[in-house]
């Protein structure tokens, strides 16, 4: 049968022990390797960086794209790729803050309107790429523009709460407040919550049935088809979960900058894709963890905060910004070709 | 000519994470020579003959042609030097004619832009060389299994190689499609072009082939003259011990039983490829569908799966009268498929756990999660059941050799618990022990009340498995054979559609 006994390293697998490093920790290895690499350098260089104080307003600043980023893993687990996860939460956010604050509704209901129109949003999305067959990308380009201007309508373009329209005294509800700003013990809520919802995406990613389905979508949809998964069912449902974590998210952004407005979160969607792809998922689908996803926005928020506190220029941190991105996933493909030479055509 | 060899090959070695596929392999074929490589599935075949493509990188060894060197990992540079290649997984672009694959990478232009004309001769000539008569603006999505083959292989020809590789060529072909093939083979020898030659087929390669060399988990075990060997002995070459062949019949399964059909097809059709479908499987019984291409013997499985749903007739499924929409509802029904292409139904970047499981969902456990230690037992046991070599459940099932892929679909509905399975050509690229296996399998299923429907392009294997033949010529059913039917009558009754 088979070799299956430990097989001695080949001259190449020696040559490689410097990709094989790379690629040993738990698959995600490269991109862990770069976030310590970066942050051992910004620790030398930038003596206000590791204080815990610093390493908590990261998670801080960066729960909110890194939950978009967890949505949008589990679209391009199918191959797919929401571009309206950012839209999605300002709309959220907002008429969560207008329908409180200025119709007054109930608590609970203003929380049900908000997370709503994530659903709605996810589902508009399914329903567009399912029926119409128009590619994920066009739906959701379509979605990106035409959310912001609900949320634009919803708002009057004004923050929200705005003096002028609140009801008897009404600000944001004191739960966002709550898990937008608020602290347990130093921890900030805001980072335990996006926490929560990386195991809860992990868990969905790789124990659900959605989950599995997804994978197999994304792998070969000829195969998933011929199983008796539906390609179609699997990704609505897989975009509207995505609008649903949008959505939530939107009400934490919401939450952390005390109010809401239609044009908050601006470009996220495209941070969010770059942790996806940094953290090691194929953007082809079929693949993909929730663990690299994390790592990758924790590249992205302590690249961005080092250079900050380094002073570098707003414009620069745009450029390395891309370019960081870019080396990463290039450094990535290399990896992944030293691993298995070859392979098929 | 050349003593030497026209393609050498020494001491190629390669390891793949946790597999040494290649260990210190030596080849030397020399010119209007067929060298036949032989194995079972995983042995190493394609590896090596990627490697001498240079599609695959090895990580030790040294290739040479015509006396010079070749760079490893070059396509370009092994297509240079006059090496071709059709590989075991077809690489047709699907979405260009057929006459743009043909000539893929050549094609001819004036001032600047393709001449189409001259593109679509050039083309012609090598279709009619294969024997396909179809016209050359034709998209590759649209051509079956065996037509894509037989571009493959004319796009190989059209490089007018020095050596030529072909990796199970024949697996998708009829046999007098075969036939064909050998004749081109024959011509080129004749001229002075080196073949090499992967086939699970013995018989053929007793034919076809001068010597022959047999890999053993990526070990050369022995290269012999052909005339030195038996089939048995090849047969034992490669798995290493004694093997009976598909000819050695079990005893047949007992035919209709009582009950109604598990499955009833009444002017079932998908008009313009299939039509007027009048036929009923019972349970226990096999039933082998015969056909060459052409003849709607894939499109019959696949609407019977409902991959392609059937657009005229009835169709009963357990006495009840059903609508099958898609796979979904198929499966649902209890019926099972495999594809004679495995890339249609292997998920590569999944586990080899999860593609066993991927049909049968609705037993993985209550409510959205999978149940992982269902999971776990599951794929261990139908691993250890279909013999399939991998090192760990958790694997990805592309890392797997074709056969080996093909056993993991097998145990996709052994999972789902299929009581009516289609299968197209199941044994298209399964080495003999493996088939062997598959052919007990299927009998075992049958015996165990399962109703098999059994499409093949190998008589041999209808003859051998089926209780009945169904024979299928131009998109129906032409006729129903007993097993014993001497083989020529069997090919007299398919070859309407050529006539
Ligand atoms: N890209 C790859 N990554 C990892 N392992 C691989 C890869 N390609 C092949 N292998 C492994 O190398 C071994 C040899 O595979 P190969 O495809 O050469 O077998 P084969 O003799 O052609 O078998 P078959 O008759 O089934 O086509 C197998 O164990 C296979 O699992
Ligand atoms: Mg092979």
């Amino acid at each position: 049968m088979a070799e299956v006994a430990r097989i001695p390293l080949t001259e190449t697998e020696r040559r490689n022990r410097f990709a094989w490093l790379l690629t040993s920790a738990g698959g995600r290895g490269g991109a862990l390797l770069i976030l310590i690499l970066l942050a051992a350098v910004f620790a030398v260089l930038a003596p206000n960086f590791l204080t815990s104080r610093n390493l908590l307003n990261i998670l801080r600043q960066f729960a909110v794209p890194g939950i978009l980023a967890i949505a949008q893993t589990l679209v391009i687990v199918t191959a797919g790729i929401d571009l309206s996860v950012a839209a999605t939460a300002a709309l959220s956010g907002s008429l969560l803050a207008v329908s409180y604050a200025h119709w007054g509704v109930p608590e609970p209901v203003a929380w049900l309107i908000g997370l709503g129109s994530g659903l709605v949003v996810g589902a508009v999305n399914g329903f567009v790429i399912r029926y119409w067959r128009v590619p994920d990308i066009i739906a959701t380009l379509g979605t990106f523009s035409a959310v912001r201007g609900v949320a634009l309508l919803v708002t009057g373009g004004l923050p929200a709460p705005s003096f002028a329209r609140v009801v008897e005294g009404r600000s944001l509800p004191e739960s966002v407040n709550t898990v937008g700003a608020g602290s347990l013990g130093p921890i900030p809520i805001i980072a335990l919550v996006a926490g929560v919802v990386a195991l809860a995406g992990g868990l969905v990613l790789r124990r659900t049935k959605l989950g599995r389905a997804a994978m197999a979508v994304g792998g070969n949809p000829v195969a998933a088809h011929a199983s008796g998964i539906s390609v179609g069912r699997t990704k609505f449902w897989i975009y509207v979960l995505s609008g649903l974590i949008s959505a939530f998210a939107g009400i934490l952004l919401a939450g952390r900058l005390s109010s809401a407005n239609a044009l908050m979160g601006e470009g996220m969607e495209l941070q969010s894709i770059a942790a996806v792809v940094v953290g090691g998922t194929n953007l082809f689908g079929g693949e993909g963890t929730v663990g690299g996803t994390v790592i990758g926005i924790l590249i992205i928020g302590v690249l961005s905060n080092g250079l900050n506190i380094l002073g570098v220029a707003e414009f620069w941190q745009r450029v390395s910004n891309g370019l960081i991105i870019v080396a990463v996933v290039a450094l990535d493909q290399w990896r992944r070709r030293a691993g298995t030479r070859g392979g098929r055509l | 000519m050349n003593s030497e060899g026209v393609l050498v090959a020494r001491g190629i070695s390669k390891t793949y994470p946790g597999v040494r596929a290649l260990v210190g392999v030596d080849l030397t074929v020399g010119a209007g020579e067929v060298h036949a490589l032989l194995g079972e599935n995983g042995a190493g075949k394609s590896t090596l003959m990627k490697i001498m493509a240079g599609s695959v990188v090895p990580d030790a060894g040294e290739l040479r042609l015509v006396g010079k060197v070749i760079p490893f990992g070059s396509p370009e540079a092994a297509r240079a030097a006059g090496v071709s290649i059709v590989y075991q997984e077809l690489s047709l672009v699907p979405t260009l004619t057929v006459a743009e694959n043909v000539m893929l990478g050549r094609w001819p232009t004036r001032w600047g832009v393709v001449a189409w004309d001259e593109l679509r001769d050039a083309a012609v000539g090598y279709l009619r060389r294969v024997g396909l008569e179809i016209p050359p603006e034709t998209r590759v999505a649209e051509l079956g299994m065996a037509e894509r083959q037989l571009v493959e292989i004319a796009k190989a020809l059209s490089v007018d190689p020095v050596v030529l590789l072909l990796d199970e060529p024949t697996s998708a072909l009829s046999e007098g499609e075969a036939r064909r093939l050998f004749g081109i083979i024959r011509d080129l020898t004749a001229t002075g072009v080196a073949v090499i030659y992967v086939s699970h087929r013995l018989g053929e390669v007793v034919q076809i082939a001068d010597r022959v060399t047999v890999l053993r988990d990526g070990h050369l075990v022995a290269t012999r003259s052909i005339e030195e060997v038996t089939e048995a002995e090849l047969a034992r070459m490669m798995v290493g011990r004694e093997v009976h062949g598909p000819r050695v019949a079990a005893a047949r399964v007992s035919s209709r039983t009582q009950h109604a059909p598990a499955l009833r097809a009444q002017r079932l059709g998908r008009p313009p490829r299939l039509r007027d479908i009048h036929l009923e499987l019972y349970e226990g019984e096999i039933v082998s569908v015969f056909g060459l291409v052409g003849s709607g013997r894939s499109e019959l499985a696949r609407v019977l799966f409902g991959l392609d749903p059937p657009t005229t007739g009835t169709l009963e499924v357990m006495g009840r009268s059903v609508q099958l929409r898609s796979p979904a509802d198929a499966i649902a029904l209890g019926m099972g498929y495999v594809a004679p292409d495995r890339a249609l139904g292997v998920v590569p970047l999944l586990s080899v756990a999860a593609n066993i499981t991927l049909a049968a969902f609705s037993k993985a456990g209550k409510g959205p999660f999978i149940d992982q230690q269902w999971e776990e037992e599951q794929a261990s046991r139908y691993i250890e059941e279909l013999d399939i070599k991998v090192q760990s459940p958790y694997r990805p099932a592309g890392g797997l050799s074709g056969g080996n892929q093909q056993k993991v679909i097998l145990g996709r509905w052994l999972c789902s618990g299929a009581r009516i399975l289609i299968l197209d050509d199941p044994t298209r690229g399964i080495d003999v022990g493996a088939k062997e296996e598959v052919f007990r399998l299927v009998r075992r299923l049958a015996e165990d009340g399962a109703a098999v429907l059994y499409a093949t392009s190998e008589i041999s294997e209808a003859r051998v498995l089926g209780n009945r033949i169904l024979v299928m010529s131009a998109g129906t059913i032409a006729t129903e054979l007993e097993p014993e039917t001497e083989e020529a009558e069997i090919m007299a009754a398919a070859g309407g559609v050529r006539g």
